[in-house]
């Protein structure tokens, strides 16, 4: 039995790269993510929707009433004017005091509630008319698909004011500021999405 | 692979009024049927939202690629 030096080659120890910021970073590809996620769903809402509108001969069908265009286009400017406030509040958020912060928050997220107390009011409403769930394809394509988009409107509205109310304990600085940027990107969504529905379902 | 070629494109000439069809549901349908018409819409806006979503997600990257590079005036020499 002999012995023998293992022999190894020798290679020039890597040094640790320096860190480098990833271009797009970990929230933004998950906020991103989940956006595109929406996205889809509600693509597939919306196809089941051009579905049976393109395949009626006459919309909304005779018997049911339409829909109330007017207060729905006020609404509509309610919650395009809530943007206004979010975008002040990101900008506020990169300065060094953010003493507005959550005033801003707040009234966004109260644009939002006033929205959908307007939306509500207007269902309670169209429900007395007769137009229900069950009031054929018409019914259940309208109470789907605006009722998916006002379960969003509630959810983002939760979001922005648990931000807010994490505002107003000085949670957030300008080195630490990414909820309340995600936070908007999701209202920017809801928003954008109302930007469609509103067309679609009340104009088309 | 050429050889192959020639009898291909025969067979798919031939094949024409099959592949125009597309599916055996929308084969069915005529070109009238409101039905038909409704799911060909629907399909084609269906059809165009992951490329709006590619968009979208390339749009981001590319802002944030440009971003780092006006900060960076090192990068952007690159």
């Amino acid at each position: 039995m002999s012995t023998r030096t293992l022999t190894m080659r020798r290679r020039p120890v890597q040094l640790v790269p320096p860190h480098v910021e990833p271009l797009v970073s970990s929230t933004r590809l998950a906020m991103l993510i989940l956006v595109c996620a929406e996205s889809m769903l509600f693509a597939g809402i919306i196809g089941a929707y051009i579905v049976f509108r393109e395949k009626a001969s006459v919309w909304p069908p005779a018997d049911l009433p339409s829909l109330p265009l007017f207060v729905t286009a006020v609404n509509s400017v309610i919650l395009f004017a809530s943007t206004w406030p979010l975008t002040r509040a990101l900008r506020a958020v990169h300065r060094p005091l953010t003493p507005g912060l959550s005033r801003l928050l707040w009234m966004t997220a109260g644009l939002g509630a006033t929205f959908l107390a307007i939306q509500g009011s207007e269902w309670v409403s169209l429900v007395r008319h007769g137009l229900t769930l069950g009031s054929g394809a018409y019914g259940g394509a309208f109470y789907v698909l605006i009722g998916c988009h006002a379960v969003h409107v509630a959810t983002a509205m939760l979001w922005l004011g648990t931000v807010a109310w994490l505002a107003s304990r000085g949670t957030y600085s300008p080195a630490r500021f990414e909820a309340v940027e995600m936070c908007a990107i999701y209202w920017y969504f809801v928003c954008a999405l109302w930007a469609v529905l509103f067309p679609l379902v009340y104009l088309y | 692979m050429r050889h192959l070629a020639i009898p291909t494109a025969l067979v798919l000439l031939e094949a024409r009024d099959l592949l125009a069809q597309g599916c055996a549901m929308c084969g069915q349908m005529g070109q009238n049927d409101p039905t038909g018409r409704a799911i060909s819409v629907s399909v084609l806006y269906m059809m165009s939202m992951p490329y709006l979503l590619a968009g979208l997600v390339a749009g981001v990257f590319f802002l944030a690629r440009r971003r780092v590079r006006v900060r960076t005036p090192a990068l952007a020499r690159k």
